[in-house]
């Protein structure tokens, strides 16, 4: 009961209070970029929740069994990075090869993500949040993961937002100065006040 | 010489990674709440761009094509580290309050940018000032931002009471994350209002990475700064050609009266 | 193949003289990273509990219901006598934790507060916890009198974790530490 309890609060707090683009500003480019339309968000969702779910399990278990023993925490930016820039790259040719169709659904997203400061993000703030002591190893691990997966639920949920509301104010009459970006940024502005309301959930 | 100056001019002005190539969105927006944080941010991040830049370029002509991309990483994610390390040891309020966006400065758009587009093509010394003037850029542009949203939201600017309370009632919600997107939006609506050239006032597909930066490493920041000239020069044309017919126009006009009058 | 072989060693080596560069600035802060920890606490003790003297006790981490944390509980000696404790609390705030030092007088009243760290918390906003404004506010306040301490207007949540953590030492005092010394 006790372990359903953490789940639950867990993927709440990572998903809607703290959602990691309206309040934490990571992974801002994508959600910017790539809302124009809710087919290519949604794509775009779906490869972040798979790339941050696994990378965060990767990162984490590379720190806490190897870079940790070793005594070589500072080491941690530069193996992230690379672990996150190896697995897009495997990820991209395994898709390629053995599963075209979702291939084809998310391909064109997942070179994107390298790049995308979220999933590195999320690898830093779980090992600084998940390594103080309070967790076992194991423990330091699933919740790692858990996290990651529910801070990539809540940019999926961001995005697809977003891009539902572009959609819609398309044809409407906006002032000129505020076509394209800027009326993109006032929206994502307002979706951040709508977030607020999350914060008294627990 | 001269080019180096003219380094230092185009990364400030011209092609101001944060107004004009909207690089670096993410510590744009996150570290802006005080015209301080903004200010530590800009000069981590020219530090590393500085270093990087000096390292790329010297070793142009040692990294092979092929691996030219993970080199890269490498190298930046080093420089990161070092500069996290000395602010933890010596300026360790500012490593606190900037917190995550520190060490992800490695995966900052304007330093993986710069080093594909300028460090690797061109001699050292240029390349130092090409990193120098695009840090200071971004320094300049993060300040500005920070001061913004620290007058509106708490009537300070760098932690100095400029407004009293009684004259001017705090608009909180400016220095929380909200505000960052207004202050934004306003920002490239001025930019639209007096067609300076940016990367936003393009039609995003016709930018080589679809306006999202995750994607503006390299060639594509080139690509993405041809377009901005390219519209720069049909800018100017445009306005040459409307020129041109208003005063075609214009003595059409008085030919017609003329005939008129005859 | 050739060239494969010849990529990967550069890269290797790129990254083994990076290693090693991390390496040798890492041993060089090592030492300021712990001093500048140090220093903060020590200068914050000094502003708690003025004029005195510090001896760290072992003890447990102790948290309570609010899940507020006290991770070190110092003596406060003057001219070698005990005159109190300094604890090192933390508590939720707005952004993530806040950390406090708290002094606190034979008798249970607070000599002073000083936050260690509010670093997440919005500038201009629950950042004010750290002003001296609202850290005087806590100054001769005791376990009965702390709920009596106003917040500032658009930080309560910060306010709030402050008293949170400040009410947990106080407890650990209660609790622990009371009756000794005198």
């Amino acid at each position: 009961m006790e372990i359903l309890k953490t789940v639950f609060i867990t993927l709440i707090s990572t998903t809607l209070i703290n959602n990691v683009v309206l309040s934490q500003f990571l992974g801002l480019c994508p959600f910017l970029g790539v809302s124009k339309s809710t087919k290519s968000a949604g794509g775009m969702g779906g490869a972040v929740i798979f790339v941050i779910t696994v990378s965060s399990l990767l990162a984490s278990l590379a720190y806490t069994f190897i870079l940790k023993p070793l005594g070589l925490e500072y080491l941690q930016t530069i193996a992230f990075i690379v672990i996150i820039a190896a697995l897009v790259q495997f990820v991209e040719m395994f898709l390629k090869k053995k599963i075209p169709s979702l291939y084809n659904a998310l391909g064109v997203y997942l070179p994107l993500i390298t790049t995308n400061c979220a999933v590195l993000g999320v690898a830093i703030n779980n090992v600084t949040n998940f390594n103080n002591g309070d967790f076992s190893a194991l423990q330091t691990v699933l919740m790692s993961v858990l996290t990651g997966f529910g801070t990539a639920v809540g940019f999926a949920i961001s995005i697809l937002i977003l891009a539902g509301i572009r959609e819609k104010i398309q044809f409407n009459d906006i002032p000129k100065s505020f076509k394209g970006m800027p009326i993109t940024l006032i929206t994502a502005g307002l979706m951040a006040i709508a977030f607020f309301g999350f914060q008294g959930l627990i | 010489m001269k080019r180096c100056i003219e380094r230092l001019f185009n990364g400030l002005i011209k092609e101001n990674p944060t107004f004009v190539l909207m690089l670096g969105m993410c510590p744009t927006l996150a570290v802006t709440t005080s015209a301080f944080n903004g200010f530590g941010m800009g000069l981590s991040t020219t530090a590393v761009l500085i270093m990087s830049n000096l390292m790329i370029s010297a070793l142009r002509k040692v990294i092979p094509n092929g691996v030219r991309m993970p080199a890269f990483i490498v190298i930046v994610a080093s420089f990161v580290t070092i500069v996290q390390l000395v602010l933890k040891a010596y300026v360790p309020s500012l490593d606190k309050s900037l917190g995550v966006f520190i060490p992800l400065i490695v995966v900052n758009c304007i330093i993986l940018g710069r080093a594909e587009a300028y460090a690797s093509k061109n001699p050292v010394l240029p390349s130092i000032f090409d990193g120098i003037g695009m840090g200071l850029g971004f320094t300049g542009a993060l300040t500005i931002i920070g001061a913004v949203r620290e007058i509106l939201g708490s009537g300070a600017v760098f932690g100095y009471q400029i407004l009293s309370e009684k004259v001017f009632t705090p608009i909180s919600i400016f220095i929380l994350a909200p505000g960052a997107f207004f202050v934004l939006a306003c920002l490239t609506a001025l930019q639209n209002k007096f067609k300076a050239p940016s990367a936003t006032n393009i039609e995003g597909e016709k930018l080589a990475c679809n306006s999202h930066c995750a994607t503006c490493v390299g060639k594509q920041s080139c690509i993405n700064h041809q377009l901005v000239e390219k519209q720069k020069i049909e800018i100017a044309e445009k306005e040459k050609q409307e020129k041109l017919k208003k005063a075609e126009e214009l003595k059409r006009k008085m030919a017609e009266n003329k005939g008129g009058n005859e | 193949m050739k060239t494969i072989i010849k990529n990967a060693l550069i890269l290797t080596l790129i990254t083994l003289v990076a290693g090693t560069a991390l390496a040798f600035v890492y041993s060089v802060t090592k030492e300021p990273i712990e001093l500048s920890d140090k220093k903060a606490t020590m200068d914050a003790y000094s502003v708690v509990f003025e004029n005195a003297e510090f001896e760290e006790l072992n003890i447990k981490d102790y948290s309570d219901e609010n899940n507020s944390t006290v991770s070190a509980v110092s003596k406060a000696k003057k001219e070698g006598k005990l005159a109190g404790y300094v604890f090192t609390c933390a508590s939720k705030g707005y952004g993530g934790d806040i950390k406090l030092a708290v002094g606190v007088d034979l008798s249970g009243n607070i000599t002073g507060i000083s936050v260690l760290d509010a670093s997440n918390e919005t500038p201009g906003l629950g950042a004010r916890v750290k002003e001296d404004k609202f850290t005087a506010k806590f100054k001769n306040v005791n376990s009965d009198t702390l709920s009596d301490v106003d917040a500032i207007s658009g930080a309560t949540y910060s306010s709030k974790g402050v008293k949170n953590a400040v009410f947990a030492s106080l407890k650990y005092f209660n609790d622990n530490l009371k009756g000794e010394g005198k």
